[in-house]
């Protein structure tokens, strides 16, 4: 004890120590911390925001047109019998309201004037003659589409029969596809109050109206499933259904839970590809001198390219996808310009001992210029490299695990930034470089072009995740790829692009 | 699967980074310009006659009467006074009718070099007076006249710097010919060819009274002129001119021409050393180096004004611009 006194002392006076801090120290510090913000250079550049923002808007875009497509509603006015629902249903997640004695009435739901709400926080359809009849009447007098914020229900109706089928798109279920027959139960008269769908520890549970409940009897459930049962006892269906739920792996179409009726594709690539270009120029005169544009034009031929691309590739249908990414094109063109009658001049240091007779030899070292006639011929490749943005959409045949499928491609090239590398003849035949230069010198100003883009590929599956395609196509200059004082270039492009393409999702 | 990627984009890499600039230029063949190479035979005469054509000063032409003779206000300096009768052909027969004189009048340094005429005898170097002439006669289809013995063409010709120490001198030309240094001077020692006279007061009548020389000539086709001897003020050496590769001795003539003095050098041109020279350049003398080359029918010129020291080397560099004969002109009226 007596021999850590000593210690003791010094832990407590050091524990209580407090060091004085000198003055300014802590602004020091905060000016130090401002300085050492991260200095994120490519956020500065406000193209770096246009393209996140395309890329951003392309894929909510298609996350927008994939859901637009799951909530439309159909509503037809033929007889529907229980044969024929099964081929309602596959249609996903659509309500048919079918109705014997009035015409064929669809509501969209993107018609405000014509919408027809039908609550999707409650989640309840509510079904009665009464109000069936009002509905009906709603929709003769408006003759338009309906939609239902709930995309799990169908309502098939017919006559009397009214017949309700639940479908959980998020489900891969088979079981999901069950059909509640209330044809049999119910009467014009009786309200079906059919509840929310509220998952359960123990699996689905709907709420049911009580005058649904006297003719259904009783819902039952266990750990597995939901059953339906009559008051009769008998039992209508059981089912597993799961409710829905947020699913970030579906936001992002990284799901691949087609349904068992055949639901569309919901698929994501990742797309590389490489190309060989045979690139084509046009030259537009604007203000100068058609002899400049001939001269040019026989001093310059283009000697093809290639390109190199990464892009992303997701399915918004069963056989469409929408496609973009970044790639680099590389432009070749040559150079060569012969001028006749040039005169050289060098400069040359002539070292010379002069003999001369009765004089001791003269060493003299004479600088002068040499001066030669000939005919120059100055040659050079020319790099018109270029950063693009290609915004696609394709259309794909053939079945999705085929050996091979067939694609066509449409769209636009956005050309987000162009640098060149060489020389030109300028309006005075004098050769000039078109090298880009970060200030206004450049000879040839760029602009943000646009190309259309159009292509046919052959897709041959390797595996469950990779696919190898060629993609044979061509391009068309739209804007304004090179600007010079006096005339605009264009840069056209046949290809064929070699790639291969990797599954994302599972 | 990734050697085929390999293969497949390293000629996009290789292709990325490829740069063939080649800047050529091909000399056109038998442009004299491209011929640097100097030769050891004089200048062809047809270079200096090309070269000259444009430069030679004007000759005045006098048509008169052989029975009448003719007296010939040249200009406000000279008079040419043309005897009645006495003229013959080359094979001596009587010329009547009429008969035509052409002359040349020299007065400016640059005249002798555009005619090529250096102020040189055979040994010595020798200062022109106020003025040289050229005289000829013919009939009027260019067949030579020529003044019988005794009878004399008599020039007056206004020189306010006469001295008497100037003597008659005619030109010669060297033979056997050399293209690079036709001509040359002899002083007239012959009573018969002609005399000198310093007078003055020269009777020109329509200008007045003038100091000058008489000169009584009958010798034709020669230049004629008055000039001293010239005595160095120092030491006589070599000196050379040196001159871009461009100017080689197949195209082009150098001259010395003297500031203060009425010297005109043709400078000799030396194949070995390639070089222009001058065996007895006097020292100490301001001297301009003047170059009148023709190269594939253009006219180049150069000039250089140095003080002469014993042995020196000098250079002339000639624009890389060819000039105009009327540039050239001007060039050398100004010497």
């Amino acid at each position: 004890m007596t021999d850590k006194l000593f210690d003791n002392f010094i832990q407590q006076q050091l524990y209580h120590k407090e060091s004085p801090v000198p003055p300014g120290l802590w602004d020091k510090i905060a000016a130090q911390k401002e300085k050492e913000k991260p200095a994120f250079i490519w956020w500065k550049n406000p193209k770096i925001y246009g393209v996140g923002f395309a890329v951003v808007s392309i894929f909510l875009a298609g996350i927008f047109l994939q859901k637009q497509h799951n909530t439309s509603v159909a509503i037809a006015n033929k007889p529907v019998d229980n044969t024929q629902q099964n081929q309602i249903i596959n249609s996903n997640s659509t309500i048919k309201n079918i109705v014997s004695s009035s015409p064929s009435i669809e509501l969209n739901k993107t018609n405000k004037n014509q919408k027809i709400s039908l609550s999707s926080d409650e989640k309840h359809l509510t079904s009665s003659i009464s109000k069936r009849n009002m509905v009906q009447k709603k929709l003769q007098e408006n003759k338009s589409n309906v939609s239902v914020n709930s995309n799990q229900l169908e309502l098939a109706e017919k006559n009397t029969n009214t017949n309700f089928s639940y479908f959980n798109q998020n489900s891969t279920s088979p079981v999901l596809n069950k059909q509640l027959d209330f044809g049999k139960l119910l009467t014009d008269n009786e309200i079906v109050h059919l509840g929310t769908p509220k998952k359960t520890s123990n699996g689905l549970s709907i709420g049911v109206s009580s005058n649904l409940n006297n003719h259904l009897g009783s819902i039952g459930s266990n750990a597995s499933e939901t059953q339906f049962f009559t008051k009769s006892g008998k039992k209508l269906f059981a089912t597993t259904a799961t409710p829905p739920i947020i699913n970030l792996r579906k936001v992002f179409g990284l799901d691949d839970c087609p349904s068992a009726n055949g639901s569309f594709r919901n698929d994501f690539y990742i797309e590389g590809y490489a190309s060989a270009d045979y690139t084509m120029k046009r030259v537009d005169n604007i203000s100068t001198t058609d002899a400049y544009l001939a001269k040019k034009d026989s001093a310059e031929k283009m000697r093809g390219g290639f390109t190199l691309g990464v892009r992303f590739s997701k399915s918004i249908s069963n056989n469409m996808f929408l496609k973009s990414g970044f790639q680099f094109t590389q432009m070749f063109e040559q150079f060569k310009l012969t001028t006749e009658n040039e005169r050289r001049v060098t400069t040359t240091i002539v070292t010379r001992t002069l003999v001369r007779a009765g004089l001791p030899d003269t060493t003299i070292s004479d600088t002068t210029s040499l001066i030669q006639i000939g005919y120059r011929t100055q040659r050079n490749t020319n790099l018109y490299r270029s950063i693009e943005l290609p915004i696609l959409l394709s259309y794909e045949f053939g079945k999705q695990d085929s050996k091979y499928s067939f694609a066509l491609t449409a769209g636009a090239i956005i050309n987000l930034s162009t640098w060149n590398n060489g020389i030109t003849v300028d309006e005075l035949n004098q050769v000039v470089s078109i090298n880009s230069k970060p200030t206004q010198n450049s000879f040839y100003t760029h602009q943000i072009g646009l190309s259309a883009y159009l292509s046919a590929s052959v897709i041959k599956q390797l595996n469950e995740k990779w696919s190898f395609f060629a993609e044979p196509y061509l391009r068309y200059s739209l804007g304004k790829n090179n600007v010079a004082s006096g005339f605009v270039q264009q840069f056209d492009a046949i290809g064929i692009n070699f790639g291969t393409r990797l599954k994302l999702n599972k | 699967m990734k050697k085929l990627f390999t293969i497949l984009l390293f000629p996009f890499l290789f292709a990325s980074c490829y740069d063939n600039s080649i800047d050529s230029f091909e000399l056109y063949p038998g442009l004299e310009l491209n011929d640097v190479t100097w030769s050891n035979s004089p200048i062809d005469l047809s270079k200096t006659s090309a070269l000259v054509q444009d430069l030679v000063l004007e000759t005045k032409t006098l048509s008169f009467y052989a029975a009448n003779g003719a007296t010939w206000n040249l200009n406000d300096k000279t008079q040419i006074i043309l005897p009645a009768n006495g003229y013959t052909n080359s094979s001596g027969v009587a010329l009547t009718g009429s008969l035509f004189v052409d002359a040349v009048l020299l007065s400016k340094k640059g005249d002798y070099v555009r005619n090529l005429l250096p102020s040189t005898t055979a040994s010595a170097i020798v200062e022109y007076g106020a003025n040289s002439f050229y005289l000829s006669l013919r009939k009027n289809d260019l067949t030579e006249a020529k003044l019988v013995g005794g009878s004399f063409i008599t020039v007056s010709a206004k020189d306010t710097t006469a001295q008497a120490t100037q003597l008659l001198s005619f030109s010669e030309t060297i033979l056997p010919l050399n293209n690079d240094n036709p001509l040359r001077w002899f002083v007239n020692t012959n009573a018969s060819n002609g005399s000198l006279q310093l007078k003055n007061s020269l009777p020109i009548s329509a200008y007045g009274s003038r100091k000058g020389f008489e000169i009584s000539t009958n010798k034709t086709g020669n230049y004629i002129t008055t000039a001293k001897p010239y005595n160095p003020p120092s030491t006589t050496s070599r000196v050379d001119v040196v001159m871009p590769a461009n100017f080689t001795n197949k195209n082009t003539i150098v001259f010395a021409v003297f500031d203060n003095k009425n010297i005109v050098l043709r400078l000799t041109p030396d194949p070995n050393n390639k070089t222009y020279y001058y065996n007895a350049m006097p020292a100490t003398e301001r001297v301009n180096f003047v170059s009148v080359s023709l190269i594939d029918n253009k006219i180049y010129y150069g000039s250089n004004a140095v003080t002469i020291t014993p042995n020196g080397v000098y250079k002339v560099n000639p624009a890389n611009e060819p000039i105009t004969s009327t540039k050239l002109k001007a060039y050398l009226d100004l010497l």
